[in-house]
């Protein structure tokens, strides 16, 4: 289980980098644009543009690595004081909206990229067409369902361990409330 | 069902879900988009769900999260802040309680290059504590110090909260940005005046001072010099209106770039950890940032902004501010600042703006709102991440804390009494 999840980490976090070096790219692009319009009286055309898609690069390439990496966070404050068990439920619960919410999205930004390809949509100044975009952001919703469904196999293995370790007797009652529970 | 009370069913569920650890901004995306489907139709909202996330994102405005992120990560990763400390302990420490102002010094000066409360208090505490230690400060003051200068991370501009919150309102960015530095000032100010009251008051909270050779006070000026260069060249740029937002974010991640290649800090798995640290940040905030779009067109047809608006608009304008004010108090007793940010800000901005209130004023309040509820117990995030990062106990630091929080409440009220503060460097601007 332990690899199974290391798998998923990693993956999410390879993907990040592309994420990582079109950060840097933007970057560059702009400072070169501000340089050259301000010193040099020549800016980079279409830098705005490419700014933006940009952006839109490096959040979906980035979902899954910032899911892996706990950065979506919950309110904890009541979920703490709930009993071990139902907090186990409650995981393997949130996995499955979050994966339902994800999913629908996927499929409504592909739908949404098959309109703007059939109306051939492209960015004012180079002319660049933007469905190819709305595809790739389709894929990094789809790196994040991956990812959701990793954490929903960690999740439902770990409620199923802790099921059987309590019908067994393996699990003290005092871990209801100590978290013993190995993760 | 009317709309207002389906409205009213959807805050409702989506408090549950938030407090079932549903992740805030998926919490936002569930009911925003259930919502919208009882109130107008599944196909509309569906198909929402489609364009909010692309369209959002795809918005040169929101390109400057990202390279004021970089920026500050840059930085953090070239040993800034203790630099920082030890610059201004070296100027500041022949005071009584010097080290607990200049960690408060520090924290604005790390502010005004990081747009991030954690990021700051995450330097800050790993750099000020240890040595607060050192000179036999009290930890309840040495938590204190930190945690609430801390908070000046997205007070003093860049700030990604006054960035998100010029994205939901659609105020200039530019504006909110520079809007943040008197503020700021002021509240550092405040910060740092408290801290000395403390001490005068109780002595054995700070033992001893430190009194730096010139020789040591000149030294420092090399290790503090790159702060006020970033931060003049970035936002100096963004006031003169030599360039966009976006742009002096680029401009001051590349300066914080050979800043840290000449002081010979440069390393590429280090330049590697900040843009990957950037990309992870940028898509956790951008995850929230459509939650609160698609939460934001859910209420809207709700007819719910327009319905507190009769209601309240009747209200005297400073009772409307201290009824939000109470708002913000309370929610900030349990809930995250981001979601108390984008759900507050679009029940409570069309009323402002209706009542005749800057925008640019109200983001900048809302912030120094938000950081009353950073350090206020029992979720305080600010004061569990001091206590997680200084392993000093949570108890400790919600002590240490009140003084400081007193200070913070005060300026908040002082910029709601006197909104010239806020307003008159963005006014300038304007012209």
């Amino acid at each position: 289980m332990q690899a199974f999840i290391k798998f998923g980490k990693k993956l999410a976090k390879s993907v990040a980098y592309i994420g990582a070096v079109i950060t840097a790219l933007m970057m560059f692009l702009t400072v070169a644009d501000v340089l050259g319009r301000r010193f040099f009286n020549a800016p980079i055309p279409g830098a705005f543009e490419l700014t933006k898609i940009g952006l839109v690069m490096l959040v979906m390439f980035g979902l899954a690595h910032a899911q892996a990496e706990g950065e979506n966070i919950g309110i904890e404050i009541l979920f703490d004081k709930f009993p071990k068990m139902f907090k186990k439920i409650l995981e393997v619960l949130i996995n499955i909206i979050s994966i339902g919410l994800f999913v629908v999205v996927f499929l409504n930004v592909f739908k949404y990229a098959e309109r703007v390809a059939r109306s051939n949509q492209i960015t004012s100044v180079l002319r660049i067409p933007l469905a190819p975009w709305i595809y790739v952001s389709a894929i990094g919703v789809g790196f994040l369902i991956l990812l959701l469904v990793f954490e929903l196999v960690r999740n439902s293995y770990n409620l199923k361990e802790y099921i059987r370790m309590k019908a067994s007797g393996e699990l003290p009652d005092a871990a209801d409330e100590k978290g013993a529970m190995p993760q | 069902m009317s709309p207002e009370l389906i409205g009213l069913i959807g805050i409702i569920a989506l408090f549950v879900l938030m407090f079932l650890k549903v992740p805030i901004g998926f919490s936002m995306m569930i009911v925003g988009a259930v919502g919208y489907a009882v109130i107008i139709s599944p196909t509309a909202a569906a198909a929402k769900l489609g364009t909010d996330l692309f369209n959002n994102t795809h918005n040169y405005g929101l390109t400057v999260i990202p390279m004021f992120t970089l920026m500050g990560m840059i930085l953090g990763h070239t040993g800034l802040g203790s630099d920082l400390f030890k610059g201004f302990n070296a100027w500041l420490g022949f005071i009584r309680g010097g080290l607990a102002i200049a960690t408060i010094a520090t924290c604005a000066a790390f502010a005004a290059v990081s747009g991030s409360v954690i990021a700051t208090t995450a330097t800050i505490a790993n750099v000020a504590v240890p040595e607060m230690r050192k000179k036999h400060y009290h930890d309840t003051l040495n938590a204190g110090c930190v945690a609430s200068g801390s908070t000046l991370g997205i007070l003093i501009p860049p700030s990604s909260v006054l960035i998100i919150y010029g994205l939901l309102t659609e105020e200039s960015i530019g504006q909110l940005l520079i809007g943040g530095v008197v503020p700021g000032l002021i509240t550092a100010g405040l910060l740092a005046l408290t801290a000395y009251i403390v001490v005068r008051i109780k002595p054995e909270m700070a033992p001893e001072t430190y009194k730096a050779p010139m020789k040591e006070k000149l030294q420092s000026i090399k290790l503090i010099w790159p702060v006020p260069v970033i931060f003049l060249i970035s936002m100096g740029g963004i006031y003169l209106g030599y360039f966009t937002p976006t742009e002096g974010g680029a401009i001051g991640a590349f300066v914080a770039l050979i800043v840290s290649i000449i002081g010979k800090r440069f390393s590429w798995k280090g330049f590697g950890d900040a843009l990957l640290g950037t990309v992870r940040i940028v898509a956790m905030l951008m995850i929230l940032l459509i939650g609160g779009v698609v939460f934001g067109n859910f209420l809207s047809v709700t007819k719910i902004p327009q319905w507190l608006g009769t209601y309240f608009i009747e209200l005297p304008p400073f009772v409307l501010m201290l009824a939000i004010f109470t708002c913000y108090f309370i929610a900030g007793f349990f809930m995250d600042a981001m979601a108390i940010l984008i759900i507050f800000t679009g029940l409570f901005y069309p009323l402002i703006i209706q009542a005749g209130y800057s925008g640019i004023w109200y983001g900048v309040v809302t912030i120094l709102m938000l950081l009353i509820g950073f350090l206020t117990p029992p979720v305080g995030i600010v004061a569990i991440v001091t206590s997680g990062i200084t392993k000093i106990k949570l108890e400790t630091v919600f002590k240490g804390v009140i003084p400081f929080w007193i200070a913070l409440v005060l300026s908040t009220f002082l910029m709601i009494i006197f909104p010239d503060i806020v307003t008159f460097l963005p006014n300038l601007m304007a012209k």
